[in-house]
């Protein structure tokens, strides 16, 4: 790990308000992301895995601030992105950019699959002359494995896994050198997801890409990434290369996920943890550790204080204080 | 074997629509046996929640219409009876749960009364309010909802997903239903609380030895709690095996493609694998289907005779309790 990051967040937080009563005063609030530090390196992929709620999403759109973060730092390339405004915001977003789990809703249904891949090239002013222009769309159709007649369809013509396909055009059209892709393949049927999948891992060495990979399925997450951060209630609980994380867990929580993936065969007889209760609600999260009260190796001291980070080795981290063997 | 409580057999299933006519379910026949779980899966659009509706009669009519086939029930066709025949099986033989238990729970009632409806409709027969309600709670402590007393005055909203589903479940089977249909019953659940859900399901089974059809299009999930398989693909049963026999020794292109289309998960390789297999192309529509084989265009193994001069294959035993429907099913040698 000599290269240094080419992003770097630290303590980021985000902190939304409970607003209540007839008169929507703040009553409270709710730490979606809660001090979390990580870093990426140029040309990795960073699997995010977690349940639903854990805030794995808000960190996500946080790092772009598409949701304006409460505090921390986020440094892409040597930058702060959150002392950035207006121009200079701007001309960061075309090196940083999005995917979102359902190509349904975020592609525009009036738009033709040309216009929606041309909007990007003009609020950057990346091409000169209509030439120059359907050159590139027709590149962008070309990395995406669309045939070029997709430029005049809409939307609704296509089938989710083409859709997400133009989705990741999108994306690519102003050239970035980091993806945020959250849960990308998580609304398309199997057989396609490979496909996406497959696509995506293809364009990272075709562009030299970076992903910030978030996902709730950790077979997915181990196929795609090189490292993985797993997350609970807005802090993220371990962090390893992923051979590290899946061979041999050392947070309870990572464990019990884990375990609880079905795997697709039937002579495997894995020894099944099966987490007790729910996750609980990030208004009101238990005190000390979060995940104290489903954990089975609780002590008192869990309860009082949240477990400070333990690095293992240079790759692996986690916060508990009975780390597994 | 245990005893048949269901036999389908051909059924077949159309819907009218402004486009003309298509067969979602194209001639399905499979068995469910007491205390065994059948598992249906298939991609979307394959037609395996349509099969499940049929099963239970709850297709619209218009614009859907079962044209074919027999629903057996211990016996009975179901294809036959009426509206408030059915309605004496729905609920209380045959009982189905859905995949997204925040739509099919009523907001307004608590989930107390939500239960006790169905008690009161199926099994009131000399229950006074309080046995009826006693009947309830102890539904909820089964499915294992903690403090039941206090859960049961609760509406929906107040429940988290998981919670959702178990109640769902705890009123399916709160008159002890022969058939338990399942449909994406874990879909809309985390990781872990699917693994809560999938293990109450087999406990239940074990107690109360209903037959489970089991639809989803998650094969882990399938190999974990499935006996049998069955692979449906447009409409049609393109594979049906024991569980172990479909995941060791798939014969249909389709399911083995599939089945190596997920990401394999070996921890000891973890960070270093190459690319996933994938099924070329996409599922066609069913409007426009191929003559001949359905899966003809995303085959590796495809021949000119799969394109429509034999006509379509049918569904064939190979062995006991093995089917395939493929002129030329791929055998465990010829794999990668």
């Amino acid at each position: 790990m000599s290269e240094s990051p080419l992003l770097e967040v630290k303590n980021l937080t985000k902190r939304f308000p409970i607003k209540g009563g007839i008169l929507s005063r703040t009553v409270g609030h709710v730490d979606a992301v809660n001090k979390v530090s990580f870093s990426i390196n140029k040309g990795e992929t960073l699997g995010l895995v977690g349940e639903s709620g854990c805030g794995k999403s808000t960190l996500g759109r946080s790092l772009l601030r598409l949701i304006e973060p409460t505090s921390g730092d986020v440094i892409y390339d040597g930058i702060n992105l959150i002392d950035l405004n207006g121009h200079d915001l701007k001309q960061i977003r075309r090196r940083v950019q999005i995917i979102f789990q359902d190509p349904y809703a975020s592609l525009n249904p009036r738009m033709t699959v040309g216009n929606i891949l041309t909007e990007p090239l003009e609020i950057h002013k990346l091409c000169r002359g209509p030439g120059e222009r359907q050159k590139r769309l027709e590149q962008l159709l070309n990395f995406v494995k669309l045939p070029k007649d997709a430029l005049n369809k809409y939307p609704h013509e296509f089938s989710g896994g083409q859709r997400q396909r133009v989705c990741i055009a999108r994306a690519l059209a102003v050239e970035p050198e980091f993806i945020v892709c959250d849960e990308p393949v998580s609304a398309l049927d199997v057989s396609v997801q490979a496909q996406i999948i497959n696509l995506l891992m293809d364009l990272q060495k075709e562009l030299d890409l970076t992903y910030l990979f978030i996902a709730h399925d950790l077979k997915v997450v181990e196929y795609i990434s090189k490292r993985v951060a797993v997350m609970y209630l807005g802090n993220i609980v371990e962090v390893a290369t992923s051979k590290e994380l899946y061979g041999s867990p050392k947070h309870p929580y990572t464990k019990a996920l884990i375990s609880a993936i079905p795997l697709p065969n039937p002579d495997a007889k894995h020894e099944r943890i099966i987490l007790e209760g729910d996750v609980p609600t990030p208004m009101n999260p238990p005190p000390g550790c979060h995940f104290h009260p489903r954990c089975r190796y609780v002590s008192e001291k869990c309860k009082l204080n949240y477990p400070e980070v333990t690095n293992q080795s240079d790759t692996h981290k986690f916060r508990c204080y009975h780390p597994l063997n | 074997m245990s005893e048949k409580v269901l036999e389908v057999r051909n059924l077949v299933t159309k819907f009218n629509t402004d486009r003309g006519a298509v067969t979602a379910v194209n001639g399905v026949s499979f068995d469910v046996y007491k205390g065994k779980t059948i598992g249906i899966v298939g991609e979307s659009g394959s037609g395996k929640s349509v099969t499940a509706l049929s099963i239970m009669k709850l297709i619209p009519t218009p614009p859907g219409e079962i044209t074919d086939g027999k629903i057996l029930f211990k016996g009975q066709d179901l294809a036959t009876y009426s509206d408030s025949q059915m309605r004496r099986i729905r609920g209380n033989k045959i009982s189905m749960i859905f995949q997204e238990p925040m739509t099919s729970l009523n907001p307004v009632y608590t989930v107390g009364n939500q239960i006790e409806e169905v008690i009161k409709l199926h099994q009131a027969h000399g229950l006074s309010k309080k046995d009826i309600k006693d009947k309830a709670v102890e539904m909820l402590r089964l499915v294992g909802i903690p403090s039941p007393e206090k859960r049961v005055n609760e509406y929906p909203h107040q429940l988290s997903g998981g919670m959702r589903q178990r109640v769902m479940i705890g009123m399916a089977l709160a008159c002890e239903p022969d058939i338990l249909i399942a449909d994406e019953p874990t879909t809309a659940l985390d990781v872990t609380i699917q693994a809560q859900i999938l293990d109450l399901m087999k406990k239940l089974q074990d107690e109360l030895g209903m037959g489970i059809i089991l639809i989803t299009h998650d094969l882990g999930v399938i190999a974990e709690t499935a006996h049998e398989v069955v692979v449906m693909y447009c409409g049609k049963i393109v594979e049906s095996a024991t569980v172990k026999t479909l995941f060791n020794n798939p014969q249909h292109p389709y399911t083995k493609g599939l089945l190596e289309s997920i990401p394999s998960f070996d921890s000891t390789k973890s960070g270093e694998k190459g690319r996933l297999t994938t099924i070329e192309g996409m599922v066609p529509s069913l409007f426009n289907l191929p003559k001949g084989c359905n899966f003809q265009d995303r085959c590796f193994n495809v021949k000119d005779d799969c394109r429509g001069i034999k006509g379509p294959p049918q569904l064939e035993k190979i062995e006991a309790n093995h089917a395939v429907s493929c002129f030329y099913p791929v055998g465990k040698e010829s794999s990668i």
